[in-house]
């Protein structure tokens, strides 16, 4: 479930067009994960422990207008097409750090297809999908992170909120065959 | 005309949606300021508590990364296109590491003190894997400082027994080991020394067949060992499985240590493509290495395996560190990453591990370049000066007058082929005989043409004049203050070490 990040504001955008890329956190967001995704993704991280493994999400983010289920504000939704693991380049085993040539490679590759890289996910080799604080101090607003427990394979996405105090926890919606 | 920023993804919702915006000329940092105030909420995405620029955040100016030019002084002016790149990096919470006990929180204390260790580091060492391939001069102080240190487990792979000339120098080993197996003999004292350390024993020799099962489960290499084979075997099984090879090598008064990794920078091969020609470079037992060198050496290596689990400092990654015990020096060189390398290049053509014994004996040997000085052209004219009558020392500048006037010289350098590799005289006809191996060449010396040797700094080679003179060589000369002298007087291009 996810946990909305009460914002006190008043719903000003209701019923008008606003941005996707709004500063404002939304009500909630919805990531929707093709299951071919989830199972590179745990394949990834089972091969790579006991390092962290990482990778860009590619993909589309849209918003749904605020409708009777989701009260005034809005909804959005993060569509992942594909995922593009990346080389750790961290120097340490419970670290990760994506090389940022293979950051460079994901934009371009998103454009390619007419998407955009609208996250990133890593591994917990040894400890449950969660973000650190050392994930915290990293993050950068807007992108979906997810994390994965390499042990278990237990998937759960993350945002920053907007005040960098904090991850909040998104809606991970897996969809295909085969799914989780 | 204004400076151009370009804005990444995740931050284009504070300045409406655009991927770029336009500010007033000045430096990186005075840019980003006007954009933070401008677009108030941007600022605790760009910048951090202190003020300064977040680490996390890259900046290119005109596609160059601000850390190699000014940081956030490199000026930007009119018509430069500033482009902000988020890092993407995080980690496992400390949380999540092992627990440290009441003995080990004692233990520890004085790591504990170091806000840059700490408990969350102390708990990073303890979950650290560390392999020290050779437990020898090198393996010793590795394992004794890392066991010490409380990394949680260490790997030892050693084939050999205890002999009585390894006491020199191996200190994990004393009268009571002689005869008993290496890796028996070191996990005992190592595990009397930190009983919370686990100990592997991998009591066999590194080959293509085993390394990457056995390196798979570490997460940092050491290698303590002193042959081309497992050297190139270990970095290539490491560049293979992602891991960091921390570097180590010692003979006579000098060593080297650096720390290569293929995923961030240079691997071995980037340094040295192929080994030297058999026999070309004594072993320890064959050249001889002072006791305590590799007790600093090896030391160094266990730093740095500390600061690779640590997440802390900055390595020897990119960097070879020379130490000369006899002049007490460090001389540090900077390493690239070539982008053709074998194993770790952009299109490697090394993708499993190979049969090293081949690679490291099968090679020919270079040709010798001695002939080069004769086939200059320009050089073949008339020498003016008697080459019989050569001093004993030659300058740098009479040397080069000497070549200049096409003085048929044999121009013999003396060093290791691993200074050879930094910076040599082949340009000017010098070739390689390393001072070992002077004594082989004598006769080839005594008949050819007048010989020059030269060292780094001019010592060996005045060493090496004196012996070649009493075995009875008459026209040879030597290099006064060496490459080095040659270098400041004659030809600044060559490399300095």
């Amino acid at each position: 479930m996810p946990e909305s990040r009460p914002t006190g504001e008043a719903p000003e955008a209701a019923g008008s067009p606003r941005s996707p890329r709004s500063p404002r956190s939304p009500a909630s967001r919805r990531v929707h994960l093709p299951s071919a995704a989830l199972a590179a993704i745990r394949r990834q991280a089972g091969a790579a422990a006991p390092a962290e493994c990482c990778g860009a999400l590619i993909g589309l983010l849209t918003e749904r207008p605020p409708s009777s289920s989701s009260g005034p504000l809005t909804c959005e939704e993060m569509r992942v097409a594909r995922v593009r693991p990346a080389r750790n380049v961290a120097p340490s085993p419970t670290r990760y750090e994506v090389a940022p040539e293979e950051i460079a490679a994901a934009e371009v590759e998103a454009a390619e297809i007419g998407l955009e890289v609208v996250g990133y996910y890593h591994s917990h080799p040894a400890s449950p999908p969660v973000p650190s604080p050392t994930d915290l101090e990293a993050a950068w607003p807007w992108y979906s992170y997810l994390i994965v427990d390499a042990r278990t394979g237990e998937l759960r996405a993350w945002r920053l909120a907007e005040d960098r105090s904090a991850f909040v926890e998104d809606d991970l919606r897996v969809f295909g065959d085969g799914g989780a | 005309m204004s400076v151009t920023v370009g804005i990444p993804a995740p931050l284009r919702g504070y300045i409406g949606g655009r991927a770029e915006v336009q500010v007033a000329p000045g430096t990186v940092g005075g840019a980003l300021r006007e954009l933070a105030a401008a677009h108030p909420q941007l600022r605790r995405h760009l910048f951090a508590d202190d003020g300064g620029l977040r680490r996390y955040v890259n900046v290119y100016v005109n596609e160059e990364d601000v850390r190699w030019l000014e940081g956030e002084r490199t000026p930007v002016q009119d018509g430069d296109t500033l482009v902000i790149v988020p890092s993407i990096a995080g980690g496992e919470t400390p949380a999540d590491l092992p627990e440290l006990d009441r003995a080990e929180l004692a233990r520890y204390s004085r790591h504990l003190a170091l806000p840059e260790v700490g408990e969350a580091g102390q708990r990073r060492l303890k979950a650290g894997r560390v392999l020290v391939v050779g437990a020898g001069g090198l393996g010793s102080p590795v394992g004794l400082y890392l066991a010490a240190a409380g990394v949680g487990t260490i790997g030892l792979v050693d084939f050999d027994a205890v002999d009585v000339t390894n006491l020199q120098r191996q200190v994990l080993y004393g009268e009571s080991n002689l005869g008993q197996r290496k890796t028996d003999a070191a996990a005992h004292r190592l595990a009397d020394l930190n009983p919370h350390v686990r100990l592997v024993r991998h009591d066999l020799q590194l080959t293509r067949e085993n390394a990457l099962a056995v390196i798979r489960d570490y997460d940092v290499v050491v290698d303590g060992t002193d042959n081309f084979p497992t050297r190139y075997l270990v970095n290539d099984a490491c560049v293979l499985l992602g891991k960091p090879y921390v570097y180590g090598s010692i003979l006579r008064f000098e060593g080297q240590v650096s720390v290569f990794d293929g995923r961030r920078g240079p691997c071995y091969r980037c340094l040295f493509r192929e080994p030297p020609p058999p026999g070309l470079v004594p072993s320890c037992a064959e050249g001889g290495v002072l006791g305590v060198l590799p007790g600093i050496v090896g030391s160094l290596q266990a730093l740095e395996a500390m600061k690779l689990l640590l997440g802390q400092g900055e390595t020897l990654l990119g960097r070879l560190l020379l130490f000369d015990a006899l002049a007490l020096s460090f001389r540090e060189l900077r390493l690239r990453k070539n982008p053709d390398c074998p194993v770790c290049g952009a299109h490697p053509t090394i993708t499993e591990l190979i049969d090293y014994e081949d690679f490291c004996g099968l090679r020919p040997a270079p040709a010798p370049a001695g002939d080069a000085a004769t086939e200059r052209p320009g050089l073949l004219a008339e020498a003016p000066i008697d080459a019989d009558a050569l001093p004993p020392e030659l300058s740098a500048r009479e040397l080069k007058q000497l070549l200049d006037a096409g003085v048929e010289l044999d121009l013999v350098d003396i060093r290791e082929p691993y200074e050879w590799a930094i910076a040599n005289l082949e340009p000017y006809g010098a070739r390689l005989i390393p001072l070992g191996q002077l004594a082989e060449h004598l006769d080839e010396l005594r008949d050819g043409r007048p010989v020059v040797l030269y060292c780094h700094s001019g010592v060996r080679s005045a060493r090496a004049l004196a012996a070649l003179a009493q075995a009875g060589l008459v026209r040879v000369s030597h290099l006064r203050g060496g490459i080095a002298a040659w270098t400041a007087d004659v030809d600044p291009t060559v490399p300095r070490y």
